[in-house]
Formats: C-alpha cells, sequence, structure tokens
C-alpha cells in the first residue's frame, strides 16, 4: 500500500495538478485535481497517511478545484467542479483548502446511497463505535476533535455511514473541520495538534482542518458494531446535565436530520430500527470540555463493558 | 327523501411500521406515504385498532373504556377526539369511504 507521504514531492504535484490524485477515504476513493498552492499545502500536512491509488483505478468522486478561465485566475478565484459540473458558488482562492473539505463532504452528503447517512460524528473504542448527531452549533466537531486527541479513533466528523439493514457503521475517516472559537479550544487542549492553517472570513467564519488519522487503524475501512448514541450540546454557563434519551425520541432525530433517511423510505425504516437497538442514548449538555469528555469516557466504561 | 347522518367511520390511511421504547412513545412509519412519525401509546393503540376495521368515534370510544383506567367517560372522549383530529391532520388516519 502506498501513502501519500511515500510519494516523492514531484510525482505528488504531477498527479494532483494533471493526472489526478487518487486518495482512498474509508469506502470511497476521490480523485482530487489543482494546482492551487493551499490545497497542495493542506494535502501535504492532513492526508500523509491516507492511501494512493497509482493505478488509474475506478474513483467514486471526480474533483477539481481551478479557475475556469484567465478572468477568474486573475480574479483569485477558482470553481469547484464535481464530476466536471460547478454546483457551488465560486471560491476566494484563499479558501480552497476549507472548501475542498467542505465539497468531498458534500459530495457524500448527496451521492452516496448504499448507507443510512446521519449527520453525525462517530468516534471508536474498543471495536465499539459511539455515534454523537447534533445541529450545528452544539459543538460535535469540537468534542470529536478533543475525543480524538484522547485516544478514541474518528470514524467521521460528519457522517455516519450505516450499510442498509445493519448495526454497524462504517468508517470514513478524514480531517476534522473547527471553526471559530473552536480552533483555539483545540489548540489549548492539545498544543501537539496538527491543524491546517486557518481561513478567514468564510461564510461559516473562522474554519481549520485538524489531521485526525492518528490511530494505527484509522484507516480500516471495517464496519464496526455501534453501541452508544450521545447528543451534545454545548451551551456557554450551561449546568452540566446528562440523561438517558428515549430510543424513539433519538429516533426521530437521528433520522429526521439524517441525509437519505427518508428517501430510503422503509428500507430507512428498518435501518435505524435496527440501529436504534443496539445503541444506549444520552443527551449530553455541558459547558466546559473537560466534563464532556469525562461524561463521554464514564459512559464507555459502563456502556462498553456491558 | 330524508338524508341520514351517519357517524363517520375512521380507518388508517394506510399499513405502517412501529418502533417502540419502553416508555410510552412510538415510532409511526407510514408505509403507504413513506412519512414517520412520533406518537403516543394510546395514539399508536387507535392507530392499530384502525389498521384492524373502520371505527366511528363512539365504536372506539366503547373499545377503549374497558381500558381507561380511572379516567371519566368525558375526558376519554375530549382525549380521543383531539388524537383522532390530530392524526387525521397528519394524515394517518382518514374517513372510511
Amino acid at each position: 500500500m502506498t501513502r501519500l507521504k511515500d510519494l516523492n514531492p514531484d510525482d505528488f504535484q504531477d498527479r494532483l495538478k494533471h493526472r489526478g490524485l487518487r486518495v482512498r477515504c474509508g469506502p470511497y476513493v476521490y480523485n482530487l485535481q489543482s494546482a492551487e498552492q493551499k490545497i497542495i499545502d493542506g494535502l501535504t500536512l492532513l492526508y500523509p497517511d491516507f492511501e494512493v491509488m497509482l493505478e488509474e483505478t475506478f474513483s467514486d468522486f471526480h474533483i477539481a478545484m481551478r479557475p475556469s478561465g484567465l478572468s477568474q485566475k486573475l480574479r483569485g478565484v477558482v470553481e469547484f467542479y464535481w464530476d466536471g459540473r460547478c454546483p457551488m458558488n465560486i471560491i476566494e482562492v484563499r479558501h480552497s483548502y476549507a472548501f475542498l473539505e467542505w465539497g468531498m463532504n458534500w459530495c457524500v452528503s448527496i451521492a452516496s446511497n448504499e448507507y443510512l447517512k446521519l449527520h453525525a460524528a462517530v468516534l471508536e473504542k474498543n471495536n465499539k463505535a459511539l455515534i454523537m448527531p447534533g445541529l450545528p452549533g452544539a459543538g460535535k466537531s469540537t468534542l470529536c476533535a478533543a475525543l480524538t486527541l484522547s485516544g478514541w479513533r474518528l470514524l467521521s466528523d460528519e457522517h455516519a455511514l450505516i450499510p442498509l439493514h445493519s448495526d454497524t457503521v462504517v468508517p470514513l475517516c478524514r480531517p476534522i473541520s473547527l471553526k471559530n472559537e473552536s480552533i483555539d479550544i483545540i489548540r489549548d487542549f492539545d498544543p501537539s495538534a496538527v491543524l491546517s492553517k486557518v481561513a478567514e472570513e468564510t461564510h461559516k467564519g473562522r474554519v481549520a482542518h485538524m489531521k485526525a488519522d492518528m490511530a494505527p487503524n484509522s484507516h480500516d475501512a471495517t464496519p464496526v458494531p455501534t453501541a452508544l448514541m450521545i447528543f451534545p450540546q454545548y451551551e456557554a454557563g450551561a449546568e452540566f446535565s446528562l440523561r438517558r434519551k428515549l430510543k424513539t425520541e433519538a429516533f426521530m432525530f437521528a433520522g429526521l436530520h439524517s441525509f437519505n433517511y427518508k428517501l430510503l423510505g422503509e428500507t430507512g425504516f428498518d435501518t435505524m430500527t435496527q440501529l436504534m437497538r443496539s445503541v444506549n442514548c444520552f443527551d449530553l449538555r455541558y459547558a466546559s470540555l473537560e466534563q464532556a469528555l469525562a461524561a463521554v469516557n464514564h459512559l464507555e466504561a459502563e456502556v462498553f463493558g456491558e | 327523501m330524508d338524508v341520514i347522518d351517519t357517524p363517520i367511520q375512521w380507518c388508517a390511511s394506510g399499513p405502517a411500521r412501529t418502533f417502540e421504547d419502553e416508555e410510552g412513545l412510538v415510532v409511526y412509519f407510514n408505509q403507504g406515504s413513506g412519512s414517520t412519525h412520533l406518537v403516543t401509546e394510546i395514539a399508536a393503540f387507535i392507530l392499530q385498532l384502525l389498521a384492524e376495521r373502520p371505527f366511528s368515534t363512539d365504536e372506539l370510544l366503547q373499545r377503549m373504556a374497558s381500558e381507561a383506567g380511572d379516567i371519566t367517560e368525558q375526558e376519554l372522549r375530549e382525549t380521543v377526539q383531539e388524537l383522532l383530529e390530530d392524526l387525521q391532520a397528519s394524515e394517518l388516519i382518514e374517513a372510511a369511504s
């Protein structure tokens, strides 16, 4: 197996700029193409341990980021191409790496319906998976990053990929997206965390991505049995609380905030039912990261030990 | 000719699947529309009855009276009527043709 760091820099850049750099992420192969220095730097920093496919194998997603012509090049903007189409607005070059990461998520959100896809962070310990669904702003990425830096294996920052009619989750480990104050919180939490340069003034504010494949088996795509579902809710000054959540309520929240539950129809219902039977569900409300980490580790010991 | 005002017969709007937890709420999946709803146990019980055959409101009340515990007949009637309105608004039940 060849990892990105095994390529010599010229080969890496030649592939990325011209032939396409095929990178395996969980069950998918992305074919990436760009000559932008921000993207070269981002991939060099955050993807050295990802497998690259040297041959022209099948790629699930073909993504390119480049100016459509001289005018865009002079204006310092690029397009995001997915299978040759431009589904997004033009992107400032200074935001190109952050948008590449978003775009890579977006492809999975839009296209892959061979899984039930929940909008959730997913982590693993002792071969059991913790799923953390959450609305934007709930703090799931920050908590997910802190757990990843504390011995948990990241399975995904964004998608819980549940194979249909199963109670397992398929890993899709990629860098974790951190926004605004989360960036400094994680820097303070672990100064050794590897973070990309901050993209300032994006439509979501300041954005940086954290290298998250620190576990020896980070890129093992074998499905992991699910055991725990936690709904985190960060709130400044909030009183800490950890409460068992009804599985029926958890079903509704996770299912209706998924990317394709409704699209899958009865298959989605069956898969959600099987998943919910395998997990214990909790609501976690917290104001400090340390509290949340202690609570998750406590639940891991209690629930995973059952 | 006299018009005889017959009571509405309610029926479930289609076949359904359910997921139940141990405490009081039921996830109700309408196989016809593909919609998913969170309903109370009593609503799920009514839906189950209406999936078997059409019932009028009075028939439902008679059927449920034996399981109503210590609530009064009036309270049961109000509860069931309210539930029927909600279930109709959610298109989970309809008047039988």
